[in-house]
């Protein structure tokens, strides 16, 4: 049973100490723009406030372009290839995964989050999309 | 106007319905107390009408909200908001846990049906029982009553009068399916089954009995998995039918709150076996019944408190800040003392049971198990780590770090294997034991057939029609950084995959033959390898291609010609709405795709509400998700001024100047502008207007530009002659995507065997509950569900 207890406590400490380590090194960052220009990293979460008058959706090379505003109120233009969120019109906020490029916010993927339906500031659950 | 002129007043019964619903809420806190009081003074029978009048009242305030929303009750501010006058019946019914107040009543709900379900059985571990179960309800009793969803809204209620509105402001549309009706009241039965656990092991750390509940909760337990893992996978199937992007699960932090419990869950079935079968696991088995309510309640916290606010794609509502404050108190108050209680009692409890000693194998099937539950427990704890990884490292300072599905995947599958290999092995080895070599002998033919399916698997995988293209060189994301070829991981997961299903299903004919229900946790083992095989080969090997396709065009994507044949709807806001396109694809493999496409209204607007479709063959899906159809070639009309020339978009235009017909102010008369507008169609003049028509506003015209848009004004500015121009598609676009993924099939098959595997151990359980205590007996091959792990 000895044996057995030291080798339960060896494969759990590695267990949790190798994922500890993974999601440490690898876990993908919120950022705000001003840290998102400094990084080099290419799967910064940045979420912020998306300026619905400034969107362009360019169907035929499937780019999406806007600007968005994060919490301190600095703002970035932001392109975004690759799968088309469904419901951008009605967003406000939205998180942009990607990485910084020569002053632009270059975004793989748009994670969505739609306000509720009927009630903006004390919303029901739900009513989301992704664009994976 | 008034708004509520000439509507209905509310009927009396319904206002008194509310009040019924709001007061009982208020009283079952009362009965809750007094059975947990008398409970702790050793009452055990006072308790219990105390108790079951509580669990009666939580369920009569269940019935008020129902008839409520059944019967329209638009005045109350819940079914006015999350309801409508013409969605169906069973919609009505679901509207109920579509939010906050709604999901914590059906919570409370089902734990009170476990309540009265299980109550008789408890015996002498009754007044403990009663005791912790009381105070779990009590306390949700307590958030419902901050929480309630009977709250008349302000607006209808005019001098003592409550008004009854038409109709509600219906359902969110994403939430109309069907799946919205079953999958919430069978995870949640899950959830509420989890407190029968919780409160067996506190009840018998205060009895001071560590081996009486063992029989008692095993049944419980058994049901817990099953029901808690069908609603699991229920998520998965949901999420694959509407989400619209083509997987089951996506390691969101409110799947992750539902998969943590039902692994803990497994690891206390699995510990409860070796009690039976060994009296060891004692100490383990009082701490892991508690785990799986502890753990959901600590995930209810951080989804529902805003905490995770920017990783879900599930947006929650901000809690009351009375009943988040109960609910955090509850969960810390709840955690320490339940771990203090396991320091303080385990330890002596388990060295008071009395060990039958056996002779020390090289291997046995208690290490085994020991092992599986270790690995398992290790990888509940690992996916609860993931899920908090927002928040605890944003307790660092800054704005903390997320876990994204690959990063998941990386650690999982560190355990998957492992835990895979184990469960095939163990049931195999007996508890008395045997040497390494003696299993290898034992298992060296099922370990080759393995292998030899592993092989024919992808074999069959590469061959044509199964949508399926792997080329040599694809790769995973590995750790640090590292990238792991595809195809040999691929063939790992599937080995493990393949043992797990091969020696389980020896175990299931050998059971069978002699008539033992038992087999049923053999079958859940087999149902689990399946599903987990689907899961791997349907996104492993998945293939996915976006085009875009205007109205009368066609495609070519994968292995697929798509054709757009016809927009099918009554109007546009017909809720059956669907697009249809004939696809011509290899083989056989000719048919209609039609992915659903409706429109309703917000705030004035008109929304788009898309679903994809599911093309299921034995052999793959072909899985289709449209996007919102684009009609307009901006986003947003845009401005110009005389004589100006822009590109936008890569269509440039060059406003010639402004154009009048008629008298302004008088009927007939004509503004617009001369446009020069160049694109990929060549270069066109044209002169869009807008008319003053007799009695009504302005009209506009949708003049053609060449073969590919309408050119529309959607406003002028008459001063500085500035127009509003508008670009529109004369044939809509659809975008859309094609995913293929092979064999998802075996995601349905494996669901429909792990469930019904489970409820057969569980029932199979029940029946020998009142015969047999425990059954040290020295190779007794039967026992339950094994460690699981979602890939």
């Amino acid at each position: 049973m000895k044996v057995g207890a030291v080798v339960s406590g060896l494969v759990a400490t590695l267990a949790m100490g190798g994922a500890v380590i993974a999601f440490s090194t690898s876990a993908s960052p919120y950022v705000t723009i001003e840290q998102a220009k400094r990084s080099t990293g290419d799967r910064l979460h940045l979420a912020g406030l998306i300026d619905q008058k400034s969107i362009r959706n360019d169907v035929f090379t499937r780019t999406l372009r806007f600007n968005l505003k994060d919490e301190s109120g600095q703002s970035i233009p932001v392109v975004h290839r690759g799968e088309m969120p469904t419901n951008l019109s009605e967003a406000k906020n939205v998180v942009a995964v990607g990485g910084v490029k020569d002053g632009v916010f270059e975004s793989s993927q748009l994670i969505v989050k739609c306000p509720s339906k009927y009630e903006a500031d004390k919303n029901a659950n739900g009513a989301s999309g992704q664009a994976k | 106007m008034d708004p509520l002129h000439g509507l209905p007043t509310a009927p009396d019964w319904a206002l008194r319905v509310g009040d019924l619903g709001r007061g009982l809420t208020n009283v079952s806190i009362g009965l809750f107390l007094v059975a947990m009081l008398t409970a702790m003074l050793r009452r055990p029978k006072v308790a219990s009408a105390f108790f079951v009048a509580g669990c009666v009242s939580i369920l009569t305030v269940f019935s008020c909200l129902l008839t409520l929303f059944v019967t329209d009750q638009f005045s109350y501010e819940y079914v006015f908001g999350h309801s409508d006058k013409d969605i169906s019946s069973s919609f009505k019914v679901a509207a109920i846990w579509t939010a906050q107040e709604g999901s914590f009543l059906l919570w409370a709900a089902c734990s009170a049906i476990f309540g009265l379900l299980t109550l008789r059985g408890t015996d002498k571990y009754r007044s403990g029982y009663v005791a912790v179960y009381s105070g779990i309800l009590g306390v949700l009793a307590a958030i419902l009553s901050y929480e309630s969803p009977f709250a008349i809204m302000k607006d209808v209620i005019r001098d003592g009068k409550t008004f009854l509105p038409p109709f509600g402001s219906g359902m969110v549309p994403s939430l109309q399916n069907y799946w919205v009706v079953i999958h919430p009241p069978v995870i949640f039965l899950g959830f509420g089954s989890l407190a029968v656990l919780a409160a067996y092991a506190v009840a018998a750390m205060v009895n001071g009995d560590a081996e009486g509940w063992i029989a008692r909760v095993r049944p419980w337990a058994l049901a817990s998995l099953a029901v808690l893992g069908m609603g699991v996978c229920m998520g998965g199937l949901w999420a694959y039918e509407t989400q619209g992007w083509g997987g089951f699960w996506a390691w969101d932090p409110v799947e992750n709150v539902s998969l943590v419990p039902w692994l803990f869950t497994a690891v206390f079935v699995h510990g409860v076996i070796v009690q039976g079968a060994r009296k060891q696991w004692v100490s383990g088995n009082l701490l892991m019944a508690g785990l799986p309510f502890l753990l959901f309640v600590y995930g209810t916290f951080l989804t529902r408190s805003g905490l995770l606010d920017k990783v879900s794609v599930h947006s929650f509502a901000s809690m009351d800040g009375t009943a988040l404050a109960i609910l955090r108190g509850a969960m810390i108050g709840s955690t320490l003392a339940y771990i203090g209680l396991w320091a303080w009692k385990a330890p002596a409890l388990a060295r008071a049971v009395n060990v039958p000693t056996l002779e020390e194998a090289q291997l046995s099937r208690e290490k085994f198990y020991r092992f599986g539950m270790l690995l398992l427990g290790m990888l509940a704890t690992v996916i609860s780590l993931g899920m908090s990884w927002p928040v605890i490292t944003a307790l660092r300072g800054g704005q903390g770090s997320r876990v994204e599905e690959w990063l998941y995947h990386l650690v999982v599958v560190w355990f998957f294997v492992p835990i895979m290999l184990l469960m095939g092995l163990a049931p195999f080895v007996g508890w008395k034991g045997l040497s390494v070599k003696e299993l290898v002998v034992r298992m060296n033919v099922m370990i080759a057939a393995a292998i030899f399916c592993t092989g024919v698997t992808f074999i069959f995988v590469q061959g044509p029609g199964w949508g399926v293209h792997v080329t040599s060189g694809d790769t995973l994301n590995g750790p640090f950084g590292t990238r792991l070829p595809l195809l040999p991981m691929l063939a790992l997961l599937m080995f493990a995959c393949w043992f797990t299903a091969i020696t389980a299903s020896v175990r299931v004919y050998q059971l069978a033959r002699k008539m033992q229900l038992s087999a049923g946790g053999f079958i859940a083992h087999l149902g689990l390898a399946v599903t987990l095989a689907g899961l791997i080969l349907s996104r492993g090997l998945e293939r996915k291609q976006q085009e875009i396709i205007q109205s009368g065009g066609s495609a070519q994507m994968l292995d697929y010609k798509v054709n757009f044949n016809k927009v099918d709807w009554k109007d546009e806001f017909d809720r059956e709405g669907k697009v249809v396109f004939d696809v011509d694809g290899p083989g056989n493999e000719d048919f209609s795709a039609t992915p659903g496409l409706y429109y309703y209204e917000q705030n004035g607007e008109l929304k788009p509400q898309v679903w994809p479709f599911v093309k299921s063959y034995p052999t793959h899906d072909v899985y289709f998700s449209l996007h919102p159809p684009v009609t307009e070639v901006w986003e947003k009309p845009q401005a110009f001024k005389p004589g100006e020339t822009r590109t936008i978009d890569g269509v440039t235009v060059t406003y010639v100047k402004a154009t009048r017909e008629g008298t302004p102010g008088q009927a007939g008369a004509k503004f617009g502008g001369e446009f020069v507008i160049k694109s990929r169609d060549g270069e066109h003049r044209v002169a869009p207007y807008m008319e003053l028509m007799a009695g009504g506003g302005p009209q506009t015209s949708f003049t053609p530009v060449g073969k590919d848009f309408l050119a529309t004004i959607a406003g002028m500015d008459a001063a500085t002659k500035t127009v509003q121009l508008s670009l529109l598609f004369q044939r809509p676009l659809y975008p859309l995507e094609v995913f293929t993924k092979p064999l998802t099939s075996l995601v349905w098959l494996g669901t429909g065997i792990l469930f019904v595997g489970g409820m057969m151990s569980a029932v199979a359980r029940r029946r020998r509950v009142q015969t047999t205590e425990s059954v040290p007996q020295t190779d007794n091959l039967t026992h339950a569900p094994l460690p699981a792990s979602q890939g």
